[in-house]
This record gives structure tokens, C-alpha cells and sequence, in this order.
């Protein structure tokens, strides 16, 4: 070997110089030389250097980094080539027959069945991975998962596992197809005819992730076109199964392997965060982005991985209809579908579609050209932007959550501690004894420590004593958060389960079991708080770990607490069954009796079922109630604890929508006094019980007593830290409002709805549905007040929301009440007509009976006495079952079928009707405008039997209410009739 | 700051002690992943220094030792601690090779895939280097940077904040040194 220390001396000189000479092409080097101002030692030198060039450059001189090929390295013997999988070859029961592919997570082969079972091709999958225990079982496990995918666009899994060697197979459907982005542009495709495929994607991957089974692997690679147009995705949940087998060194190479190809990685990809259904929407906008801007969403000054790293990360994506250099594409790119991607390729999840199936929507908005759903952002644009179907009851479901979540969980962790070594749970023993120790020596001082000043003294030393073994210090922080949810210290749990998931990732590994659970239970927590879309995709990944790790326990609880971020965010009410379901169907094998962890998770699981059916007004949530309640005796027997009273209070609710009024209600009666003896006076749970037993006075016309529930859990809920502006203060408030306008106060109702529409605006946006929804509500307040020309404003601002469903139901019957109070009765009557067709998909029968009663009194005053008279009676036969007695809305619903019986001169049922309201009125609230109208049409039915005393006498009474009312058409009714009595 | 990034950013200043933990800190970690591989059902001919230097990124990435925009500097300081895993195991396959378990090979020669020309190869790189460096300690810096860690030459030019066709032109001039000093 050549030493180098001839060239130490004059290399400065050397370097510049061969700097000069290696611009030069080889051929004029030489006369560069000759004309070098240098000595001749240094011209040698460099004649010297240079002379290499020819080696150096024109062959790969080191140009490839040194192979590691196995027999490189010591350790075991390299494996014999004849292992290697070739054509011929038996795996398991499948022939190979020719090579698919190959790439760094193994290779793919075309094969057949060679054992004579059902003789089909399929395409044989065989990942390079490590040998473990319980491999197989871990397959077959996630076989079943991904065989549950049962959809014309996805290719099927047939079959997973080992062959007699022990290595494995995945054997798939093959799919002759060519990807999404060669097939485009061999047709050379239009934007729609594009965009059809990608409706077709979409719609798999929503259907995969309703089974909660996430892709992580979108690229116009797995998503083949079949010659006749049809989409086939490919892998689907493979990325995941290929993870949890895996060492982790390959899982990583695997990335590795892509490190260059990253393109359509998420950002929680890149930042190695957990991976939910949202990861999935953002490589599907990438390949959408691809496919119709044909162009990348993010422009790189270098090409590198570090650079598109860096780019999803931080970097948004340029338009579009900016980034195609194809003219046609930026005309139909401008508008909508850079919306459409932008909304799509959000970095953070929460800004993001929150669901495939609403990119789905908005991509079949935009086809049938109506307005996206997808939010304007910074586009500079003016979008239509609304948000997701909500059902009616949304604000009443939503309140049970912070009560499932606290209360059924609690017991749920207590189970490691049985499980764990005997050394650990001597240990945890040891801190929560230290910690009470701690709490005796100051309540020599203060006597009234609380279980939440406990709490907060264990997570001060926990805090305080990080030396402990990290699997410890995770459980101890993971039972104390759950703890402090428990005793509603959200924001506190909050913060210490963000500490417990962060060392769970770092110390443990994010597949560990206490990390997966710590993540399920910070899914909770955060919907809890407000943030569900977080905590969706959180629980969603978290779900997806445990049900591959085969911790059902963790699976029940966390589709339980699923269930309810999905209401809290807004998700249609079938979907959130579907998870409830799902929920139900997890649980293992019938508990055996005397197996508390069994029984927990059956009560959980049918609270959530129950929970999820009364949001949905679908029936069977009281028999998932009464199951819930009876699995939950089994552990608490019949004393009171915080998740059997949300049970039973469910139960109560859901009694009440099957008509079994007089037993719901007195439970009902119980449970607010059993809570606060329970809980204390303010623990948020008192406040959900409260909401929910106030949700079922109201449906029982109890107006009085709801208020009086309601009052009570908006006292609790305001003095709850750290819930400023929360969406559970907004719910709370819109229960108060809508109780006080079914009192017929319409100035006490409307001040509440004002805070309501601040607080949901503030908390779920002043442009979703919800918020809308609030601002119809309070419309039709301003008529009730009489403020006809600012009803007619809101409704008009109103006008272009694109309400669906029973919102829309509902909006369009308030419409008809405005128009009717206008004296509009042919538009009233067209509208209401319309608005009871709608609400005919709904189970909910006590807003239909609302519906009903408006539509009853449209149809009196357009002239219809005997359609009217239909309408009322089947609104009077719903409020008959749903009410003991005589509610104010159902009394105003006696006035119009008085009114009407009066016109179809049937006078004595016309009495007995308006005496009913008249005294019903009288007894609730003798000064409202309401008991003012219906002792005049009494007044009007009793001159038409001819009792003129009675009659005058009554009208008298009705003017000594009326002259009061705030509406100018009540007084000008009560002139006409008095004209009326004076004349005849 | 997790502390993988601290001490990029330190080295980066020049701390010298900062870059001798990185190499501590890297040197076991690279280890033990190419260590890992070979204990792997199946052959895996195509596996380069590049994959073991992006699999220790991504672990330490995951485990969050490592922020997103330290990776170029990142593969700059695995560089060195790559080059000398591979000279070491070089090494002990050419001691293997003359004696030790000489008749284990003998008996599988042909399946060995790792040659003696190979072994010699990176040894005499790395001799070469060691004389490289006392003539330009960035032209050393930069052939563990795409021989031993196989960067692309726009990562070196990231890691090193220089141009392209300084990273490309430096190269080169390696080359005319490595060529003469192997000859």
C-alpha cells in the first residue's frame, strides 16, 4: 500500500489546484499543466493524483457502500439458497408458480393450492420475519380480523399461517389489475372519470375502517384497477400485521426501505406517533392529489428523504390547481377540489376529514355539484362548510360521557395489579401506602382530606420519584390518572396520563400492553375534555394493538369509550352503534359467575350498547341497560357506585322512550339524591346524572322538574375546572333553553340559547351543524316572542345551510311555524306537509308529535279543519302515552284540537278539549300568554254551545292575561272576538 | 431537546466531547442491528450500511433521542461510527479466515458471499484513511459518508451545509487519494 506523506507538505496547494484541474475534462488537463504556475514537485504530484482519475472515476471505485451480505458477518451459518422460496416450491398447502414481486418485506408469488382444496390462484405473500412464540396464534388472530373485510373493492385475505418449517405465508386474492396511477394515465382519464375511482377507494377504505381495521400503507401501489374499472385495494391491514411480527429491526429497515419513497406518509407516520383511521385519509389525499394535479403536493429544493421528511412534517401543501402544469386540471382543481385535498392533507388530525366516508361525501358533492363540506381554510375562497349529520338528541347523549368514562373504567386497571409480578404489586402497594401515610400526617391539620387531595399527593410523588422501574412508574401513573378521572380531575388526568403514554413509548415500546392502555385511556380522558377527534384516532390505534395482542379487556373498554368520542364528535348515530356493537361482540366467551373482570366488561360493553341506541332512538337500549345493570350488580352487589347510577339513570332514560313512564320516573326521583350522597354535591358525574334524569323529565312533560335537573347540572358543570367554554356547557345550556321554551318562556329560553350558540361556536365551530341547529332552535324562540321580523333574519341567514336528516326535518317545520305566525298559510302548509314527510324516518315519536301539533295548527289555518283534526289527534295519542299529565305543549296541542273541533262544530269535544288545556295552563303558569289563549278559544267554544255567561266571563279572563303578551296578534284576536260576542 | 439532538447540535459547534458521545452513544446501538440481521430466516443479499444507519435513525426517531431535523447530521456523526463497525468486523472475518473456525469455512466456502477481496478492500480503505487524515480531516468525513454510511451526495451536501457540486467535486478528489494510496 502507497503512503500518503509525500503529499502532507504542499496539500494546500495540491487541493486548491486539483480543485481547478477536476472541472477540466481529462483530455485538457495536460496542457492545464503544462501552464501551471507551480514548482515541478508539486506539477509532479498532481500528474500523479491525476493519473488515477481513470481508476478512480471511470469504474465504481467505491462508489457502492460495502455489501453486508450475510456470510460477511460471524454469527450463525448463512442459509442455504435451497431455503429460498422458488418456483415449484411447497409452502403450506400452496404451490408456488411464479414470482409477483419482490421487495424488502419479502416477495409475493402467484400459487395454488396444492393439497386439492378449492383450486383457485392466489397471490402467496412470504414476509421475512423472525420466528417467535406464539406466531401462529398471532396470525390466525389477525386472519379473522382482516377476513372480517368483506367488500367488493378490497382483495380478500384467504388465509395466514405457518408452513411445516415454521415460516410464513399470507395467502390473498390475486388480482389482475394495474395501479390506479398507470392505469389513469394509459386511459388518459378526466378529472371525473378520476375522480369515480377515488369515490371507489374511499368507500373500501370506510368500510375497512368501520371494522376498525386501518391501512397505513396507501400508494397507488396497492390500489389496482381490474380492466373492467373496478378499484381492488390491496394489503389491507398488512403494514400492521407485518409490524407486530416482525423483529423490531426489520419493521424498522421496512421504513427504512421506503426511506426514499416516503411520499405518502403521514405526518403522525414521520413522527412515529400511533396511526389511526386519520393516517389513512391523508395518503388517500395524497394519492388523490397525485392522480389529479398529476404532480407531488409538496415541492422539495432538494431531493431527499431528509427534505420530504421534513416537508410533511412542517411544510403545507401547495394548491393544486397551483402545482399541475396541465391547464384543464387547474381550471377544475380551482375551487372545491384544492378544498377537498387541503382539508385532506392536513398536518394536524384534528383539521382533517374526520372520517374517509366525509371525503367520500364531498368528492360525490362535488360530482353532483353541490357545495364540499370541506372548510375554506386560508384558500381565500368562500365555501360552503358544513359539517357531519348529527341526530336530535345529541346534546342529551353526549352528557353520559364523562361518566362512562370515569366510572366503569376505574375498576377496569385494578386487574394488572393482580396479574402483575408479586414483587411490583408489592411495590405499588408500598406507594399507596406511603401516599396515605403522607395524607394522615396532614389531616392532623385538615381532617376533611378528600380522595381527590389523595390523588394529587400520589402524583406529587410520583412526580417526585422517577428512579422506579418504568413498567411500575407507567401502571402507578396509569392508575392514578384513572383515578383522578374517576373524582373528575380532568385536566389533572389529563396531564399525567400525556406523561405516563410519553414514557410508555420511550421506556417500554409502543406495542407494549400497558403502553396501548395507557393510550386507550388518554383516548378517554381527551374526550372528556372536549378534544375527541385526538382521542378517535388514539383509541382507534390503541384498539387495534390490543385486539392483535389478543387484551380483550382493553378492546371492550376501549371500543366503550370509543363509542362515546364518536358521539361527542358528531358521528352519524349508526356508526356509533355499529361500535357499541362491536363493543358487545368483543367480550369473551360468557363470563363465568364470579369473574369480576367478565362482568365489568359485560356492563361496559352494554352501557356503551345502551348509550349508543338511546342516541340513536333505536329500541333495545333498555334491555342493554338492565343487562348492563345486572352484570354490574355481579361485582358491586346493590350498593350504589358511580357507573351503576349512569346504568341506571340510562335505564331510566331509556324506559322512558319505551313507555314505561310511571317506573322510569321514579327511579329517575331517586337518582340525583343517590348521586350527591354518593359523590358529593359537585362531582361532575352529579351533574350527568342531573342532565340525564332532566332529559327524562322533559320527555316526560315533568317542564318543571327538568328545569329544576337541569339548573343543578349547570351549576356543577360551570364550577368544573378547567371546562371554560367547554361543549358540555353549551349542551347543558341548550337542555335549560329547550326546557324553558317547552314552558312556553321564551324570555328566559332565549338568552340561554344566545350562551349556547357562544359556547358550541367556541367548542365545535360556529359553522357545524350543531351550532346551526341551536340557531334554528332559537329562531323559533323570537316567534313565540312575537319578533316576527328578526325570526324571518335568522332563518334567512340560516337559509343556505345544507341541512340533511331530521335537523333538516325540524328546521324546515320551524320554517312553517314562522310562515303560519306570518299568516302565510299556503307557504306554512307546503313546508309543514314537507317537514312531517321527513320526519317519517325518525324513531323519535315525541318530535314528531311536535310536528304534528304545528302541523295540525298550519292546516287549521289554511282552511283544512278535518286534515288538522287527523294530524292533532295522532300527536295527542303520542303525548297520551309519553306523559302522566298534562304538559304545557301538550295542553297548546288541546287548544288547536279544541279550535279544530270547534270549526267541525263537534262543540262538546271541543269543550272538554280547551277545559283540559285551560286548566292544565292555569296550574302551570296562570300568567302566560299561552293560559291567556286558551281560556279565549274556551271562551269561543263555550259562546258557540250557547253559554254566553260562562263565555263572557272567560273571555274577561283570557283579556286579563292577553293585554300583557308581548304579541301583537294575540290582542288582535282578542278584539275580533270580542267583536264577535258583540255582535252576534 | 431529546439527547441524541443535543449532542448533534453541540458537535455541530464543535465540541469535541459532544462528538465522541455520539459515536459512544451510536457505536453499540449500529452494533447490535447488524449484528440482528444475520440472525434472519431467510437471505437478505441487497442489505447495505445505508438500511443499518436509516434503521438506528428511525429507532431513535421513534424513541424520540432524535428530532425530524437533525438527520442529515445525524447520518454525518453514524458515519464514523459505522466505519468502524465494519472495519471490525472485517477484521474478525479475516482472522476467522486464517485460522479460528478456518475448517467451518473451508467445508462452506462456496456459500460464503463475504470474499477476502471485500474484507481487504474496506481494511485498506480504512488504512488509507487514516492517512487522508492527516492531509484533510473533511475528505475522511465525507468518504464515511458515502462509502461507510452510503449518503447521497445531496444529504452530504445537507449535513455539511456545502453545495452539491462541492460535495460531488470533493468526492473525487477522495477517490484520486483513495486510488493512489491503494495502489
Amino acid at each position: 500500500m502507497a503512503d500518503l506523506k509525500f503529499l502532507a507538505s504542499e496539500w494546500p496547494t495540491i487541493s486548491r489546484r486539483l480543485d481547478e484541474a477536476l472541472l477540466l475534462t481529462a483530455a485538457d488537463r495536460d496542457t492545464w499543466l503544462e501552464s501551471l504556475q507551480e514548482t515541478e514537485s508539486i506539477k509532479l504530484k498532481l500528474r500523479g493524483l491525476l493519473a488515477e482519475s481513470t481508476r478512480a472515476e471511470t469504474r465504481d471505485f467505491l462508489d457502492a457502500p460495502p455489501s453486508l451480505t450475510l456470510g460477511f458477518f460471524e454469527g450463525s451459518p448463512p442459509v442455504a439458497d435451497a431455503d429460498a422460496p422458488r418456483a415449484g416450491m411447497l409452502i403450506g398447502p400452496y404451490r408456488l408458480l411464479a414470482e409477483l414481486g419482490v421487495g424488502g418485506m419479502g416477495s409475493v408469488w402467484l400459487a395454488e393450492r396444492a393439497d386439492g382444496g378449492l383450486k383457485r390462484e392466489v397471490a402467496l405473500k412470504l414476509p421475512r420475519v423472525n420466528w417467535s412464540q406464539g406466531l401462529a396464534e398471532r396470525m390466525r388472530r389477525e386472519r379473522d380480523i382482516l377476513a372480517s373485510l368483506d367488500h367488493p373493492n378490497i382483495a380478500r385475505i384467504y388465509e395466514a399461517g405457518l408452513d411445516a418449517q415454521g415460516r410464513p405465508y399470507l395467502a390473498l386474492e390475486y388480482v389482475e389489475g394495474v395501479p390506479i396511477d398507470v392505469y389513469c394515465m394509459q386511459r388518459a382519464l378526466d378529472i371525473n372519470e378520476r375522480l369515480k375511482l377515488l369515490r371507489q377507494v374511499a368507500r373500501a377504505v370506510a368500510h375497512a375502517h368501520a371494522r376498525l381495521v386501518v391501512h397505513r400503507d396507501l400508494k397507488p401501489a396497492n390500489i389496482l384497477v381490474t380492466a373492467d374499472g373496478q378499484v381492488r385495494l390491496l394489503d389491507f391491514g398488512i403494514a400492521k400485521l407485518m409490524e407486530g411480527e416482525l423483529t423490531q429491526e426489520t419493521q424498522l429497515t421496512q421504513v427504512a426501505g421506503r426511506a426514499l419513497t416516503l411520499d405518502y406518509a403521514s405526518p403522525e407516520q414521520i413522527r412515529g406517533e400511533p396511526i389511526g383511521t386519520a393516517s389513512d385519509v391523508y395518503s388517500l389525499g395524497v394519492v388523490a392529489y397525485e392522480l389529479l394535479a398529476e404532480a407531488k403536493p409538496y415541492q422539495l429544493k432538494r431531493q431527499s428523504a431528509a427534505a420530504l421528511e421534513e416537508a410533511i412534517a412542517n411544510v403545507d401543501v401547495r394548491l393544486a390547481s397551483v402545482a399541475t402544469e396541465n391547464a384543464v386540471a387547474r381550471k377544475a382543481l380551482t375551487g372545491d377540489l384544492d378544498a377537498i385535498l387541503n382539508k385532506s392533507l392536513k398536518k394536524n388530525v384534528t383539521e382533517r376529514y374526520s372520517t374517509v366516508d366525509a371525503f367520500a361525501q364531498d368528492i360525490e358533492r362535488h360530482l353532483a355539484h353541490l357545495p364540499v363540506q370541506a372548510q375554506p381554510d386560508a384558500l381565500g375562497y368562500r365555501a360552503r362548510k358544513f359539517v357531519r349529520r348529527h341526530t336530535l338528541v345529541i346534546a342529551a347523549a353526549t352528557v353520559v360521557s364523562a361518566s362512562l368514562i370515569g366510572g366503569l373504567s376505574a375498576a377496569l386497571w385494578q386487574r394488572q395489579a393482580a396479574r402483575a409480578q408479586a414483587a411490583r404489586a408489592e411495590q405499588v402497594k408500598d406507594f399507596v401506602v406511603s401516599v396515605l401515610g403522607d395524607a394522615n400526617t396532614d389531616s392532623g391539620a385538615n381532617q376533611t382530606t378528600t380522595a381527590a387531595d389523595l390523588l394529587k399527593a400520589a402524583r406529587q410523588r410520583l412526580a417526585a420519584d422517577l428512579t422506579r422501574q418504568p413498567d411500575l412508574a407507567v401502571e402507578l401513573m396509569t392508575t392514578v390518572a384513572n383515578s383522578m378521572i374517576g373524582q373528575g380531575l380532568y385536566v389533572e388526568a389529563a396531564a399525567l396520563i400525556q406523561e405516563a403514554v410519553n414514557i410508555a413509548n420511550q421506556k417500554l415500546g409502543p406495542q407494549h400492553e400497558l403502553t396501548v392502555r395507557a393510550q386507550a385511556l388518554q383516548g378517554a380522558a381527551l374526550s372528556r375534555t372536549g378534544r375527541s377527534k385526538e382521542a378517535i384516532t388514539l383509541l382507534t390505534s390503541a384498539i387495534d394493538s390490543a385486539r392483535r395482542a389478543g387484551d380483550s379487556h382493553t378492546v371492550v373498554a376501549g371500543l366503550g369509550w370509543l363509542t362515546v368520542a364518536q358521539m361527542n364528535d358528531g358521528v352519524a348515530a349508526a356508526a356509533c352503534v355499529e361500535t357499541a356493537r362491536l363493543a358487545v361482540a368483543a367480550l369473551s366467551t360468557p363470563a363465568r359467575t364470579g369473574d369480576a373482570l367478565g362482568a365489568r366488561d359485560v356492563s361496559q360493553a352494554h352501557l356503551a350498547l345502551a348509550n349508543a341506541l338511546i342516541y340513536a332512538e333505536q329500541p333495545g337500549a333498555a334491555a342493554a341497560a338492565e343487562r348492563a345493570l345486572a352484570a354490574g350488580r355481579e361485582i358491586y352487589g346493590q350498593a350504589d357506585s358511580q357507573s351503576m347510577l349512569i346504568v341506571r339513570t340510562l335505564l331510566a332514560r331509556a324506559l322512558v322512550m319505551e313507555g314505561q313512564l310511571d317506573a322510569a320516573l321514579r327511579e329517575a326521583d331517586r337518582l340525583i339524591p343517590s348521586a350527591v350522597a354518593l359523590l358529593g354535591p359537585q362531582h361532575p358525574a352529579v351533574a350527568d346524572v342531573a342532565a340525564l334524569v332532566g332529559n327524562t323529565r322533559l320527555d316526560a312533560g315533568n317542564v318543571t322538574g327538568a328545569i329544576n335537573a337541569f339548573e343543578q347540572a349547570k351549576a356543577i358543570r360551570d364550577a368544573v375546572t378547567g371546562s371554560e367554554g367547554s361543549y358540555d356547557q353549551g349542551s347543558i345550556r341548550w337542555l335549560l333553553a329547550t326546557a324553558h321554551s317547552d314552558a312556553r318562556h321564551p324570555e328566559i329560553a332565549l338568552p340561554l340559547f344566545d350562551e349556547t350558540i357562544r359556547l358550541f361556536s367556541s367548542s365545535l365551530g360556529a359553522d357545524h351543524l350543531v351550532t346551526m341547529r341551536a340557531r334554528s332552535v332559537r329562531a323559533e324562540q323570537l316567534i313565540e316572542a312575537g319578533k316576527l321580523i328578526d325570526a324571518e333574519a335568522a332563518f334567512e341567514q340560516l337559509s343556505h345551510v345544507p341541512w340533511t336528516g331530521l335537523p333538516r326535518a325540524g328546521h324546515t317545520m320551524r320554517r312553517a311555524a314562522l310562515r303560519s305566525a306570518q299568516g302565510r298559510h299556503g307557504e306554512a302548509l307546503a313546508l309543514a306537509e314537507e317537514a312531517i314527510t321527513l320526519m317519517s324516518a325518525s324513531t323519535n315519536t315525541l318530535f314528531r308529535a311536535k310536528g304534528l301539533t304545528t302541523l295540525g295548527i298550519v292546516r287549521l289555518d289554511a282552511g283544512q279543519p278535518q286534515a288538522a283534526l287527523a294530524s292533532l289527534r295522532e300527536a295527542d295519542a303520542i303525548y297520551a302515552r309519553s306523559e302522566l299529565g298534562i304538559s304545557p305543549r301538550r295542553a297548546d296541542l288541546l287548544v288547536a284540537l279544541g279550535r279544530t273541533q270547534t270549526q267541525l262544530a263537534d262543540l262538546n269535544a271541543a269543550a272538554a278539549s280547551l277545559k283540559s288545556a285551560e286548566r292544565a295552563w292555569q296550574v302551570f303558569d296562570a300568567k302566560n300568554r299561552h293560559t291567556g289563549l286558551a281560556k279565549l278559544f274556551l271562551a269561543d267554544a263555550l259562546w258557540a254551545q250557547g253559554d254566553k255567561v260562562a263565555a263572557q266571563g272567560m273571555l274577561n279572563d283570557a283579556e286579563a292575561v292577553l293585554v300583557a303578551s308581548a304579541v301583537a296578534a294575540d290582542r288582535t284576536l282578542l278584539q275580533s272576538m270580542r267583536q264577535k260576542f258583540a255582535t252576534q | 431537546m431529546s439527547d441524541i439532538t443535543g449532542l448533534i447540535i453541540r458537535a455541530r459547534d464543535g465540541d469535541r466531547e459532544a462528538v465522541d458521545g455520539l459515536f459512544q452513544a451510536m457505536y453499540p446501538e449500529l452494533r447490535r442491528i447488524a449484528h440482528t440481521r444475520l440472525r434472519r430466516g431467510f437471505p437478505d443479499p441487497d442489505v447495505g450500511t445505508t438500511a443499518l444507519v436509516n434503521e438506528c435513525y428511525l429507532k431513535l426517531r421513534a424513541s424520540n433521542r432524535l428530532d425530524a431535523d437533525s438527520r442529515a447530521h445525524f447520518f454525518a456523526y453514524t458515519a464514523s461510527a459505522m466505519r468502524s463497525i465494519i472495519v471490525d468486523i472485517a477484521r474478525s472475518k479475516a482472522a476467522e479466515r486464517h485460522g479460528g473456525h478456518a475448517v467451518h469455512v473451508t467445508l462452506d466456502e462456496g456459500l460464503w458471499s463475504g470474499d477476502a477481496a471485500g474484507e481487504a478492500l474496506i481494511l485498506k480503505v480504512h488504512e488509507a484513511l487514516e492517512q487522508i487524515g492527516e492531509l484533510d480531516q473533511r475528505l475522511v468525513q465525507l468518504v464515511e459518508m458515502r462509502y461507510f454510511a452510503g449518503m447521497t451526495d445531496p444529504e452530504i451536501a445537507e449535513a455539511l451545509d456545502v453545495t452539491d457540486r462541492t460535495v460531488r467535486r470533493d468526492w473525487q478528489k477522495a477517490r484520486l487519494l483513495l486510488a493512489t494510496a491503494l495502489r
